[in-house]
């Protein structure tokens, strides 16, 4: 047994946004402690016309990678995002919105969620939405900016829609600014003893040796390899298909899920066009059914080819495996529906960065790698399968078959829990928080049967006015707030120069 | 005797200026103390360069008593929200002067020191998304509704010279104007004085007057033929002394496209010159004013005639000048009014406006017989104040440039500018502000679209704009634009707007265009 080398040689070999983030992740992080990162970049999978979904904690990320707000959204066409919509999966129930940042403030101690159960049983017919900041403003396409006098009420942050092509070429160039080494390949494979690679052939015949790898190839996992768990069960879809539709006016603050006959049809809004993507099974409708079913539900004229293909949900088992780590869709694949992919890339690189080893004695920091990353994962995983399972659309053999499907017993959980006393049970390693849940728990038509006895300490005229300020405050608010449009126009419109 | 009140007026020439005043002082004193007579000549042209004007005009009309719908019927005008100028920083280059100010003023500190400071930390270049009527001519939409909590659009009006004249005389005439036809041979003057007395026509008819009004045009015939008041020569600093002018059919040449009538006037830089476009009901008149030592009138004509979308509707005509003004616009018992008292290119559309200013300062300084000195310097004084603030923000077009493509743009670029011009500059480049003082024709504002747009970049502003936070100028900037774009939402084309409410009859549409 040999002493454990150090690490001095990262390879990166894949493709689109997950490379390339990837390699401005590790190299802002460890760049200057020696460690070299080489990426070897594959023929990308994206097309033009592709939108990409961000979630707000990629802000943050963006922030410490240094990358300027405004100027990213000019160069992608960039739409802000208050939330998701969601339309038709409650029957008729009406659509309903999560919106990022908080609902309403505490009473008397208690939170505002436990205030709203019990205003709900006493004939409050307010959606819990509607005590959202963010949600109000995204309902009139307004946008704001968080400062410190909402703070108080209202941690709102905000997501993007952007051009997922483009967004690529600016982490690329980012990551080419910081010197990061950069050859190109049709293909790569690699050379393993036992579980760990030695070296990358190219498809050309170059080697590249490194210390450690990162399979940003995709959902093939050129690299990684080893087994993958699959959820098809729960999201029974098999194929998806992408358009570039033309743009909404006026520019909507939200993205929106669309619940159709057997699938989903997702629209998220960029400057210049609005991408959709419906998911459907094969054995349904051809892929020029699926075409004309999205631009009808859509009602919006198609600017692009559409492209279609396999959609296989599920994650690879051991995402560190030896000294290869995959990362984004070569760790997981997502359904569509609350835009997670972007944000799960992210999950994976920070739980990277957390273990990152020091030399080639890592066979723990795997072990826990991919403990986190599956919590991680399947938690964004639950969330979505949750608009399946509780969706109220009877009589509609597909979604009745969703409703009636087992679901992960942590799931099952949670809703139990939420039904009987309007508790939320959080796992470890989740992304979506308390008031995430409760937005499409509510929205879905769920309403507990109590709620925290601490509510009873307030008397009720105190809780009706206190409900009655925090749906003024709102309107008011969203009174003073600029139009979507306008906002980026002045501050992130594409042409400007 | 000396010390009676002026009874008999007497206005010398009946182009724009002269109507205008016969019809003001008609207006304004009554014909029961008082005689007015125009006397005009037939045959001799008038300039009418004018045709479009600035928002100050409403006070005219105002004053007046001008049904404002009649007046544009009657005038075949358009609505005017500002002037486009296109190429004058560089070639491709163009940005609108709008009548009306940006945004609103914030805690105490401009607009435009907020919008620095917006734009240095990488806001949207253009700050004419925060002017109501830069939005509106860009969109081709005009209204003069008002909202509850919005002020009216400010705007002037394009309008066909020649019928605004024939339109005041008619107003003038109703109110006891009476108009001389004859060509004046003769100016009488007091043999001590050197006041004058009377004008002699050819006819032989003597007309007296204790006021004289010169509106004879470029000539001067009683302020500088008969006074010799004297001139001063401003070619230096505007070199342009030619512009040749022709009007044109609204429709494309070859499509027969009609475009939307837009509801401003454009000013295109050229090799040697500028060009304004303007558009009116019935036609559009277009002018090329360039300096002769840059290019020949022929070209000019050519050039000009070239760049038409629609068809010419005349030959092309020639005018000639010298940018400067009167010594003295007020001379003994004579007051110069419009191009005898002074030329100043059109490119702000100023002509008319100086008119205006002129007799209205005359109305209200109305001198008796004895003609106060201390009067006639006020006026002269007030008249040169405004003169040469034009010429500083005519001058400034030229000079604040980055075009050195042709000789006279080079020449432009590299020349001398006024001391009062320059200090102006250097404020405006140290910290955004022009020093405007509050009786200045042009404001703050239009210092501010003029200099930027032509590149003149501040390199400060107010440390009041810093006091908040960034976060609150976001909203407040993005909350400015979304309620002008509601603002625009609510107002119509301008095509319809005169439709629905000013239109001119067909017939005199094309009376008018031939």
């Amino acid at each position: 047994m040999k002493s454990p080398r150090p690490i001095r040689k990262v390879v990166i070999a894949g493709r689109d946004i997950a490379v390339w983030l990837s390699a401005n992740v590790l190299m802002r992080a460890l760049g200057d402690t020696g460690l070299t990162v080489e990426v070897v970049e594959m023929p990308g999978y994206l097309r033009s016309h592709d939108v990409i979904g961000a979630l707000p904690p990629l802000q943050g990320l963006h922030h410490l990678l240094g990358i300027d707000e405004h100027e990213l959204l000019k160069a992608v066409s960039g739409a802000y995002s208050l939330g998701q919509r969601y339309v038709n999966f409650a029957g008729s129930r009406p659509s309903f919105f999560r919106a990022y940042g908080a609902h309403g403030a505490p009473i008397g101690g208690a939170p505002f969620l436990q205030h709203y159960i019990q205003a709900r049983h006493k004939g409050l017919k307010v959606a819990f939405e509607d005590f959202s900041l963010a949600a109000s403003a995204a309902k009139q396409g307004r946008f704001f900016v968080p400062d410190a006098t909402l703070s108080a009420f209202h941690d709102s942050q905000y997501g993007y829609h952007m051009n997922a092509l483009v967004y690529a070429q600016v982490l690329k160039n980012a990551a080419l600014r910081q010197g990061v080494a950069h050859i190109r390949a049709h293909d790569v494979s690699a050379e393993r003893r036992d579980d760990y690679i030695t070296y990358l052939t190219l498809s050309d015949g170059r080697r590249i040796d490194g210390d450690f790898f990162i399979d940003a190839s995709g959902a093939d996992g050129r690299l990684i390899g080893g087994e993958t768990d699959s959820w098809s069960a729960w999201f029974p879809d098999n194929r998806i298909l992408t358009v570039a539709a033309e743009k909404l006016t006026p520019l909507p603050t939200h993205a929106q899920a669309i619940a159709l006959q057997g699938g989903v049809l997702h629209m998220a809004a960029t400057q210049d066009a609005t991408g959709l993507a419906h998911v459907y099974h094969a054995d349904d409708m051809d892929d020029q059914q699926a075409l004309d079913l999205a631009i009808t539900i859509a009602n919006l004229r198609p600017v692009s080819q559409a492209t279609a293909g396999p959609l296989q949900v599920g994650r690879r088992r051991k995402p560190w495996r030896g000294n290869v780590v995959a990362l984004g869709e070569a760790a997981c694949v997502f359904h569509p529906i609350d835009q997670v992919s972007l944000h799960a890339l992210h999950l994976g690189l920070v739980h990277l960065l957390s273990l990152f080893p020091l030399n080639s004695a890592f066979e723990s920091d795997a072990e826990e790698y991919n403990r986190l990353t599956q919590e991680a994962y399947e938690g964004l995983r639950n969330y979505q399968i949750s608009h399946f399972k509780l969706n109220r659309n009877l009589d509609q053999p597909y979604w009745d078959g969703a409703r009636n499907m087992p679901i992960p017993p942590e799931l099952q959980m949670k809703i139990d829990l939420f039904k009987a006393c309007g508790r939320i049970l959080m796992f470890d390693e989740e992304t979506f928080e308390e008031e995430d849940w409760a937005s499409i728990f509510f929205g879905h038509g769920l309403l507990p049967e109590r709620w925290d006895r601490m509510c009873e300490r307030t008397p009720q005229e105190v809780v009706i006015n206190q409900f009655r300020q925090m749906l003024g405050f709102i309107r008011e608010q969203v009174e003073g707030m600029s139009s979507h449009e306008a906002y980026i126009e002045i501050y992130a419109a594409r042409n400007f120069v | 005797m000396n010390n009676a009140a002026i009874r008999n007026i007497v206005i010398v020439g009946g182009g724009t200026s002269g109507w205008m005043a016969a019809a003001l002082f008609a207006r304004s004193l009554g014909l029961v103390n008082y005689t007015i007579t125009l006397v005009e000549s037939e045959d001799i042209g008038t300039v009418g360069v004018g045709e479009a004007t600035i928002p100050p005009i409403g006070f005219f009309n105002r004053a007046l008593g001008l049904d404002e719908d009649i007046f544009v019927k009657e005038t075949q005008a358009t609505f005017k929200l500002g002037i486009e100028f296109v190429d004058w920083k560089t070639p491709g280059s163009r940005y609108i002067h709008p009548f009306g100010s940006y945004g609103v003023d914030m805690d105490g500190a401009s607009f435009h020191d907020f919008w620095l400071r917006y734009w240095r930390d990488g806001g949207n270049p253009d700050i004419g998304l925060f002017n109501i009527e830069t939005m509106a001519a860009k969109a081709n939409r005009f209204g003069r509704a008002r909202g509850a909590n919005t002020p009216m659009l400010n705007y002037a009006f394009q309008f066909d010279a020649g019928l605004y004249a024939a339109f005041l005389r008619r107003y003038a005439e109703a109110r006891g104007v009476v108009r001389k036809e004859g060509r004046i041979v003769r100016v009488e003057q007091h043999a001590e004085s050197g006041f004058v007395e009377a004008v002699v026509c050819e006819d032989g008819s003597r007309i007296v007057g204790d006021l004289f009004l010169d509106c004879s045009g470029f000539r001067g015939l009683l302020i500088e033929q008969t006074l010799k008041a004297g001139y001063e020569d401003w070619s230096a600093w505007l070199p342009c002394d030619r512009a040749v002018a022709v009007p044109s059919e609204h429709s494309h040449l070859e499509t027969g496209e009609m475009a939307p009538i837009p509801p401003y006037t454009r000013a295109t830089a050229r090799g040697a010159g500028w060009q304004w476009r303007i558009p009116l009901q019935h036609r559009v008149g277009n002018g090329y004013v360039f300096c002769s030592r840059f290019i020949h009138e022929d070209q000019a004509c050519e050039q000009l005639v070239g760049s038409l979308n629609g068809r010419a509707l005349k030959d092309p005509k020639i005018l000639r000048f010298t940018t400067g003004h009167r010594r003295r616009m007020w001379d003994k018992n004579v007051v110069a009014l419009g191009l005898a008292s002074g030329f100043l290119e059109p490119l702000e559309s100023t002509s008319i406006h100086l008119a205006q200013l002129g007799m209205s300062r005359l109305l209200s300084m109305m001198p008796k017989r004895e003609f106060n000195p201390t009067i006639i310097r006020q006026y002269n004084d007030m008249m040169l104040f405004d003169y040469v603030n034009v010429k500083d923000f005519l001058i400034a077009h030229y000079k604040v440039t980055e075009r050195e493509d042709t000789p006279f743009w080079r020449h432009c670029r590299h020349m001398d500018i006024p001391d009062s011009l320059k200090a102006r500059l250097e404020i405006f480049a140290e910290q955004g502000h022009a020093s405007v003082v509050s009786t200045e024709l042009f404001k703050e504002s239009s210092w501010f679209a003029v200099l930027f747009g032509q590149g003149l970049q501040p390199r400060d502003y107010s440390p009041i704009a810093d006091a908040i936070s960034l976060n609150d100028l976001k909203q407040r900037m993005a909350k400015l634009r979304t309620d002008l774009q509601d603002r625009l939402r609510a107002l119509p084309q301008h095509d319809a707007y005169i439709a629905a409410h000013c239109q001119a009859s067909a017939t005199d549409m094309e009376r008018a265009r031939t």
